[in-house]
């Protein structure tokens, strides 16, 4: 056909005019490739952050639902000056707790639970002739009775702890969950349920330096495993004896047999409660065994002590923590977990959360401000770029009104000549696509990681302004602190002091590469845009007269 | 002068059709106004034109000589009567394919493509009459650059680049180029010298006895409409 033929000698012939179209399509192509491409690694990281990860989750007690409802009505639910009836607090704290039972039963595959574990964990006290604990010097404190009254620091709250769901006991992990919230006592005692819990020892992983870890059977309780720490400080070898108390009553001794020495993957030795803490909350003194020991002992949740502290003040606290964790395959197995655990009757005193989960919600907030900014963004830029598209269609066509003159006096007709822009139109502007696609795609990685730097860093900012992370939801703290903070409610802030980790944590990098699928959508809506002033430059030529012609002089 | 060799096949058209004594262009008590209601630029014209001829349309300026010929170049209808082109209605034709095969006009500015070349401006009138060529377009070209006098050389040359006599020439190239029954041309002459001039006449002679077509020129030179064949003489309007 001819005039496709003259519409791409036009192209060439108009290098100057074309060119500039050529550069200003290209531009916008560019800026709307690399949005794009941000909006859809935003995507895409949202929906392939948990992808191939197993979550774990677990189930805690609502501290401060349970607070609203303990106290009087009327007073609008806050602690507006009144202190919470502590006892009755206490009481129905102890009453909602649940049991092992309790949350073996929410462990269900048809909940979506791939698999379960638990650690308990008990406080012991060094005994009259038994080990000596390492305090937080890393030498072993002389007095084991001074040490022991330490009982009402803070604790650490576990949610600032990862765990091995994120790739087994990483080597930035800090501190522990679950069993390192032992607030009393000289030694802490962790039972785990099985070698999955041991996976995702509250202190991170470790290793055997010497001896193996014990079993799970009824003949394998009183096999323990120390801390390579607490093997030196006390001379400890494999095969050894060593003696411990319980922390209410030092009469009682334990004996137990070291089967092996461990050493945490992570160099934290300082225990987090500060100067304050108990050295029971070292994790240099973390005892682990099996569960079935504790069991033995008769140090289980169910069970309570009475705890003198430093004032002379008597508690009673559970004999031992229960940490119980639920594993599952992925973020659709937890969400489907969580609504049907709420089906099966787990009252709202109860939270179900996930530190997998609520760590990647956060390293969203940084992802999807950008995406946001990135659509925002990509709506700008295709809108003005249409506007732009539009403009200079009618702009050219109006200078080329006399060209259409003499194409139609010479009986081209007008639909040939509208066929005739549209092509020049679309050569020119899919040879700007072409490019501008090309340099998006140079440049979107590099763009998009920077601008996602300087959301994460606004976000660290925001974090640290607050002392904490945001947006944490309430009583989204782990699971196991819940029961050890029973008594000790009013004095411990909520939240975690260490925001940095977590600005650690986030994703800082985004694939924003650009795929077929993001060529696809830009050639899509480039040609969309195309057809749209092309359109606008037919009705231009319909509208043309050819009497006209003798009117426009070139 | 008598290079005949612009032997582009006729289009299947029904010339036989035509019958004795109707000419091939006729003005039926044509009346034309720019605008509805408005004055009338043509006012009650009746007019044949016959083949074979070269008429001149004389007339002041402001007559309507321009006006007229874009209704015979079917660039608009009459508001009143009709043009007959071989007996048929203008109105009721395709006039733009009447426009791309049957006739060919010379505007009085040319109207070439200034971006083109002059090969590229008479083949591409070639191209829009969608006649086939029983020889390459681009030898027909050159051959009508002989026919109208402009060395061959010019041949690649933008228009821009060209003279008004040697535009004048392209122009009325590109009329012949896809062998139009009729010629029409405005002021053809209207500014170049006077061998020029006589130059461009002979041209049109040639094509009406020559090649025996309707050659229709709007002029206000005395000479021109002496050496046509018949000269039409238009009114200046009240
Ligand atoms: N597009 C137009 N709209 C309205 N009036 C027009 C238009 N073109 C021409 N006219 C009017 O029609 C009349 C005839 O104009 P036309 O161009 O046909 O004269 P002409 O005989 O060709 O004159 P000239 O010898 O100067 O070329 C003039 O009075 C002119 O004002
Ligand atoms: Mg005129």
């Amino acid at each position: 056909m001819f005039i496709v033929r003259n519409a791409l000698c036009n192209v060439t012939r108009n290098k100057g005019r074309n060119a500039l179209m050529i550069i200003i399509v290209a531009i916008i192509t560019a800026a709307a490739t690399v949005a794009l491409a941000i909006v859809q690694a935003a995507q895409q990281a949202r929906a392939s952050a948990l992808d191939n990860t197993t979550i774990t989750a677990q189930i805690s007690l609502d501290r401060r639902a349970l607070m609203g409802s303990t106290q009087p009505s009327g007073s609008d639910g806050t602690t507006s000056g009144e202190k919470p009836d502590m006892s009755a607090l206490q009481q129905s704290m102890a009453d909602k707790q649940l049991t092992l039972a309790d949350y073996e039963e929410y462990a269900k595959a048809d909940y979506g639970v791939r698999s379960s574990y638990y650690t308990v964990t008990a406080s012991l006290a060094a005994a009259e002739d038994g080990i000596e604990p390492v305090d937080s010097n890393g030498t072993v404190t002389s007095s084991s009775e001074d040490s022991s009254d330490s009982g009402t620091t803070d604790t650490q709250d576990a949610p600032s702890a990862p765990d091995g769901g994120m790739g087994g006991g990483m080597g930035d992990m800090r501190g522990g969950k679950g069993g390192m919230t032992v607030t009393t006592g000289d030694f802490s005692l962790v039972g785990f349920s099985s070698d999955e819990a041991i996976l995702n020892a509250p202190n991170g992983s470790f290793t055997m330096s010497s001896g193996e870890a014990f079993g799970y059977g009824e003949d394998d309780a009183d096999e323990v495993i120390v801390s390579d720490t607490l093997a030196q400080a006390n001379g400890i070898e494999v095969g050894d004896k060593i003696t411990v108390a319980n922390a209410a009553d030092t009469d009682t001794d334990y004996t137990f047999t070291v089967v092996g020495i461990y050493s945490n993957a992570t160099d934290e030795a300082q225990p987090q409660g500060g100067p304050m803490a108990s050295t029971a909350s070292d994790p240099a003194n973390a005892i682990y065994t099996n569960e079935a020991t504790l069991t033995k002992l008769g140090l289980t949740p169910d069970k309570t002590m009475e705890i003198t502290d430093s004032r002379g003040n008597t508690r009673t606290v559970q004999s031992a923590q229960l940490s119980f964790t639920y594993v599952f395959a992925g973020k659709e197995e937890y969400d489907r977990f969580v609504e049907d655990v709420r089906k099966a009757g787990l009252g709202h005193e109860y939270t179900i959360s996930s530190e997998d989960v609520e760590r990647y919600e956060q390293s969203m907030v940084a992802i999807d401000n950008l995406s946001k900014f990135a659509t925002t963004m990509l709506i700008v830029v295709l809108a003005v770029g249409a506007v732009v598209l539009m403009v200079l269609t009618v702009f050219n066509i109006r200078e080329r009104k006399y060209e259409i003159g003499v194409l139609t006096a010479i009986g081209v007709k007008k639909a040939k000549v509208a066929t005739q822009f549209a092509v020049e139109l679309l050569v020119v502007t899919l040879v700007g696509l072409a490019v501008g696609i090309g340099v998006g795609a140079a440049t979107s990685v590099p763009v998009s990681n920077a601008l996602l730097s300087s959301q994460v860093e606004q976000q660290s900012q925001q974090m640290s302004q607050f002392g904490r992370q945001m947006q944490r939801p309430d009583g989204g703290s782990s699971a196991t602190d819940v029961q050890q903070a029973a008594p000790q409610l009013s004095d411990a802030p909520q939240g975690t002091p260490g925001f940095g980790e977590h600005a650690q944590n986030m994703i800082d990098q985004l694939n924003a590469t650009v795929n077929w699928a993001t060529i696809g959508w830009m050639l899509l809506v480039g040609v969309v845009l195309t057809l749209l002033s092309a359109l606008v430059a037919a009705v231009f030529v319909m509208r043309y007269e050819p009497l006209r012609i003798l009117a426009d002089r070139s | 002068m008598t290079d005949k060799k612009n032997t582009a096949a006729p289009a299947a058209q029904p010339a036989a059709a035509l019958e004795a004594g109707e000419p091939i262009l006729r003005l039926g008590d044509v009346s034309y106004a720019y605008k509805k209601g408005g004055p009338l630029v043509i006012d009650h014209l009746s007019y044949s034109f016959d083949t074979g001829r070269v008429t001149s349309i004389m007339g002041p300026s402001g007559a309507g000589k321009t006006t007229l010929l874009s209704l015979i170049s079917g660039l608009t209808v009459p508001t009143g009567g009709r043009v007959l082109f071989e007996g048929r209605d203008l109105a009721t034709l395709d006039r733009y394919d009447y426009r791309s095969r049957d006739i060919g006009v010379i505007f009085q500015s040319f109207n070439l493509l200034p971006g083109l070349t002059v090969l590229e401006n008479i083949m591409l009138t070639m191209d829009a009459s969608g006649k086939r060529f029983d020889r390459p377009k681009k030898e027909i070209a050159l051959e009508l650059l002989d026919q109208v006098h402009l060395p061959r050389h010019y041949a690649d040359e933008r228009i821009l680049h060209l003279s008004g006599g040697e535009q004048q020439r392209v122009a009325i190239a590109r009329a012949l180029s896809d062998d139009p029954k009729v010629v029409i041309a405005d002021e053809p002459t209207g500014n170049l010298d006077p061998a020029t001039q006589e130059d461009i006449m002979a041209i049109f002679l040639e094509l009406a006895h020559e090649q025996d077509k309707c050659v229709i020129i709007v002029t206000h030179s005395p000479q021109i409409a002496k050496a046509s064949d018949t000269v039409f003489e238009l009114k200046a309007r009240r």
